[in-house]
């Protein structure tokens, strides 16, 4: 019999979390494979430049479009994204969608993950966020606090390179203590992002002096709204000795940002963060290896110890062909890295960790709705990163008990989300509104430069209703389950929608902004609240299918990020977050990854 | 400042003959000339560089842009020193910028830098741009020399003035986090020893300094995977740390230096892929008079002209006390791309070789 290969940690996924824990473990002279599902294109700077001409030649420009579908690790897109007709899954992508309503979210599968195709915003929780059941009497909270986690949000903001101001991010200057975040403490007086601010856009600067001493009255009290820039894992101006990592393969390329407004779905130079970045620091350690193309299916258990014993992959030797074969390996330490659905879907296949009945359970986003019109002044839309400020006030209070809170994005590329503008604009006007020549340039100068979008990312609480299943039924090329999801959105998020479109109305009036947003029942992500309707996006920002706590019978894992039910498994990335809240939550899940490296270092020493 | 760089090899000459700086007015004086000739290498390599289609000819580009990184912040570098010695820089006038062909050293004997689009015989010019010293007989190497008095220079003036040699303004040089996307750091210049670091960076750099013990067979400090990409050879795989000369050699030979290859051995790695059709065919030495008949080419020459102005505007504010100025003109930078690139790509009526049209590279006095 072949004998089983041996390493010190097997961590399953090169995404963020894997990278992270992989050079993390590989730093302290640990024995590190790193198994991943997708290709690895992307590893050598030429490979990145073949996903940029894969984006060129695409015609639909979704996240996912540089990014080539393959077919022995799937990945869902956004166009699978349909209505679902009650009893009856909608089956157009990779995931089964089993409703009511659908889940709009993608993930990429390919090595570096997702964050290949993020937009790069690192914002970190609110303190009050941690303890929303306490402070509001909704949703879970947290084992762990704001306190445990600061120190592994500065490692996590230096690990992937982020340019802000703390001066700003703390929030002190917003009159709503509910979400003053403290960065300073004993251990860290001075603490600074590792780059300079992003300079904010002009429509931020506009928008900010428009927007100047205004408020909104959510639930009986008013709040501010304020314009802060937003901090982004995006190359700027370094700080002391901090040096940004430029493209892999390439590094003089990308040490800063370009203005190419290209950030999702790919950056041509790689001034925006990319994991490939972390697992190429990885490789350096003579520790790691990653081995690609390989599809782990199966976790087994050692029944005397109940360890994970081994950790069983399909290798297949390309992604145009379904032939593969089995290898087998086994780990000190297991590590489950590989996002927050394939997560669940592998514990779900394999039968372990889920003594609680939760794995795949509290599935999350932020259900994205999108507010625009056009804007009385040329604002430079289409030029910049995809968003540099945001109004981040309206993100905690005394309102989390009647509705839920939200963060408003404020969106440099006009109406690109919404309409898919200019791509997908412009053709309609040549076609359909017969404009050529000198008319059709006059009126794109008239009115593009001018186009304005927000994006409300509203909280949604978990629901034990919100998950990921298996099921015989589907599964996917090489013989892997699909994921079958069921989701919804609740009032108390619908709620949250509601008073974003007020808050929206109030502020396109303030600046004289001429309304063009429609929700309509046609939109998949169409949903209505006390009689009015809105819709929803996804935001990308899967969470909360192994989520921690305090318990066994509460939850997947423990604080120490572990598996309640076998010792030497770790489950790392966004599914481990009780409650969603209202930050983009890749920061928080590398804090996270940070301290499960921690913890997997002290096991190790054990 | 001087006029053309047409009287440089003049200018060098009479450096050679006399007794070295013994004045502060001519240290800042050749500084400014030091930031003259580091500045007129830039529109022969940025020319050629436009001409090329980003995505049929990576390898080339990269190449390229490379070596147009570095030799900023050579200027960068010569600026700092001018400033921490209390100079005044002067980056904005007509006289700052040579009208091409002009003589270059190549560190033996003059040449003519054309403004050319990237074929052969550009190649064969920025090889003689950055030929390194080692390569030719280091008693006629000239501009090392230059460099070299200057330091000769600095050293006389700190025995004379001591400390107060360095007396600039430190706030008003231009950090490290303005210059990236190339190799080296901008380092403070605050006394002799910081001075002769950063005018050291330039000559090992770039220029090349006499070492007396090179050996051309000695192996390139390249590791076993440097230069070799799996499957396709376009592009390179690892960072390369091959110094100018030889980054162009290997497009020239259409080879990658790889691990074990010497100056000696010349480049024996893999092919790379080089599309010489995929050109735009500028004019060489693009000028007002090639346009005189054709007003919108002349029209869209002034755009471009009226650009590189601004962005010499801008420098020259950054050289003068106000660094964070470098951040307009960054974007200046990219404008100026683009208008290169608009003029590219039009082709000239009535060319029997297909020429197109480029860009003259002009600093317009008149431009308020």
């Amino acid at each position: 019999m072949k004998q089983c290969e041996h390493f010190d940690v097997v961590i399953v996924g090169g995404g963020i979390s894997g990278g992270i824990m992989a050079q993390q473990l590989g730093a302290e002279g640990k024995r590190v494979l790193v198994l991943e599902a997708g290709a690895d294109t992307g590893k050598t700077f030429s490979g990145y430049q073949k996903y940029m001409s894969t984006f060129f030649t695409n015609l639909i420009k979704i996240p996912n479009s540089p990014f080539p579908q393959n077919l022995n690790a799937p990945q869902p897109l956004v166009t699978d994204v349909s209505k679902i007709a009650e009893g009856k899954p909608s089956t157009n992508g990779y995931f089964v969608q089993r409703g009511p309503l659908p889940f709009s979210s993608t993930y990429t599968r390919a090595l570096g993950g997702t964050t290949l195709h993020w937009l790069g915003t690192c914002l970190r929780m609110l303190p009050e966020d941690f303890k929303i059941k306490t402070h509001f009497g909704h949703g879970l909270d947290w084992p762990i606090n704001y306190d445990d986690l600061k120190p592994y949000y500065e490692k996590a903001e230096f690990g992937i390179g982020v340019a802000g101001d703390a001066d700003e991010q703390n929030y002190h200057n917003i009159d709503n203590p509910a979400v003053h975040i403290p960065f300073k403490s004993d251990s860290s007086q001075d603490y600074d992002y590792p780059m300079e601010k992003i300079p904010q856009s002009y429509l931020d600067n506009e928008m900010h002096k428009g927007l100047e001493g205004m408020t909104v009255n959510l639930s009986g009290k008013d709040y501010p709204v304020d314009v802060v820039s937003t901090p982004q894992g995006r190359n700027g101006m370094p700080r002391g000795n901090f040096r940004p990592r430029g493209a892999v393969g390439n590094p003089d390329l990308g040490q800063r940002c370009e203005g190419n407004s290209n950030c999702v779905p790919i950056c041509p130079v790689q001034a925006k963060y990319n994991a490939l970045k972390t697992l190429d620091d990885a490789i350096a350690t003579g520790n790691v290896e990653i081995r690609s193309q390989s599809v782990a299916f199966n976790l087994e258990v050692d029944p005397s110890t109940n360890q994970i014993s081994k950790v069983h992959y399909k290798k297949y030797q390309s992604p145009d062909s379904p032939d593969y074969h089995c290898e087998t390996v086994s780990g000190t330490v297991v590590v489950l890295a590989s996002h927050a659905v394939e997560n669940a879907k592998l514990m779900l296949a394999s039968n372990v960790g889920n003594s609680s009945g939760l794995v795949g359970c509290n599935l999350m986003d932020h259900p994205t709705m999108l507010t625009w019109g056009l804007m009385p002044e040329n604002i430079g839309a289409f030029r910049g990163p995809g968003s540099t400020s945001g109004i981040p006030s309206l993100r905690g209070g005394e309102f989390r008990k009647d509705h839920a809170a939200f963060r408003i994005e404020i969106g440099n590329w006009g109406w690109n989300w919404p309409t898919g503008a200019p791509i997908a604009t412009v053709p309609d006007l040549i076609d359909e509104k017969n404009l050529y020549g000198e008319q059709l340039k006059a009126h794109i100068a008239a009115t593009y430069p001018r186009m304005f979008r927000f994006g409300f990312l509203v909280e949604q609480l978990p629901s034990v209703n919100n998950r990921v299943t298996i099921d015989p039924a589907y599964k996917d090329r090489l013989g892997n389950y699909r994921p079958v999801i069921d989701y919804d959105v609740n009032d108390y998020t619908r709620a949250g929608m509601a008073a974003a479109k007020r808050v929206s109305d109030q502020i396109f009036q303030r600046l004289g902004v001429e309304q063009y947003t429609q929700y309509d029942e046609s939109q998949p992500g169409y949903v209505t609240y006390q009689g009015e309707g809105y819709s929803y996006n996804g935001a990308g920002h899967l969470v909360g299918t192994h989520i921690m706590g305090s318990s066994k019978e509460n939850s997947v894992v423990n604080a120490n990020q572990q598996s309640w039910d076998h010792p030497n498994l770790y489950l790392v990335g966004c599914g481990n977050m009780p409650t969603i809240s209202t930050s983009n939550p890749t920061l928080t899940m590398a804090a996270l990854t940070y301290w499960a490296a921690d913890n997997v270092k002290k096991a190790l020493q054990n | 400042m001087l006029q053309n760089l047409q009287n440089l090899q003049a200018y060098l000459c009479e450096c050679e003959a006399d007794e070295g700086i013994t004045t502060l007015a001519q240290l800042h004086q050749d500084l400014q000339v030091a930031m003259q000739l580091e500045f007129a290498t830039l529109p022969p390599y940025l020319c050629a560089m436009y001409t090329i289609n980003e995505a049929t000819n990576p390898s080339v580009y990269h190449a390229i842009r490379s070596v147009v990184m570095e030799e900023m912040f050579h200027l960068v570098n010569a600026t700092n020193v001018l400033l921490a010695t209390g100079g005044t820089p002067k980056v904005n006038c007509a006289s700052f910028v040579p009208t091409y062909p002009t003589p270059l050293p190549n560190g033996e004997t003059w040449f003519e830098v054309s403004l050319l689009k990237f074929s052969k015989s550009a190649l064969q010019t920025f090889k003689n741009i950055e030929v390194p010293a080692d390569l030719v007989d280091a008693n006629k190497e000239t501009i090392g020399k230059f460099y070299e008095r200057i330091q000769r220079g600095m050293s006389y003036l700190q025995n004379q003035l001591g400390d107060a040699l360095f007396s600039g303004d430190p706030s008003h040089q231009i950090p490290a986090k303005y210059y990236y996307g190339g190799g080296g750091e901008v380092t403070p210049v605050t006394d002799l020893a910081s001075a002769n670091f950063a005018i050291n960076a330039i000559i090992s750099q770039g220029e090349g300094k006499p070492s007396g013990d090179w050996d051309p067979n000695a192996p390139f400090p390249l590791e076993e995977d440097t230069g070799l990409v799996d499957g396709d050879h376009d592009l390179f795989n690892q960072h390369r740390e091959l110094a100018h000369y030889f980054r162009f050699d290997e497009l020239d030979q259409g080879k990658r230096y790889v691990c074990g290859d010497s100056a000696a051995s010349g480049p024996t790695g893999p092919t790379i892929k080089i599309d010489w059709d995929d050109i735009y065919n500028m004019h060489p030495n693009p000028s007002k008079k090639l346009y005189h008949d054709l007003p919108q080419i002349q029209k869209l020459n002034r755009e471009f002209n009226l650009i590189f102005t601004r962005l010499l505007d801008e420098l020259n504010t950054a050289f003068n006390g106000q660094p964070d100025n470098l951040i307009p003109a960054v974007k200046t930078m990219y404008e100026l791309k683009y208008a290169a690139k608009t003029l590219m790509r039009i082709p000239l009526p009535n060319s029997p070789e297909g020429f197109y049209a480029g860009p003259t590279w002009e600093y317009l006095e008149d431009s308020q």
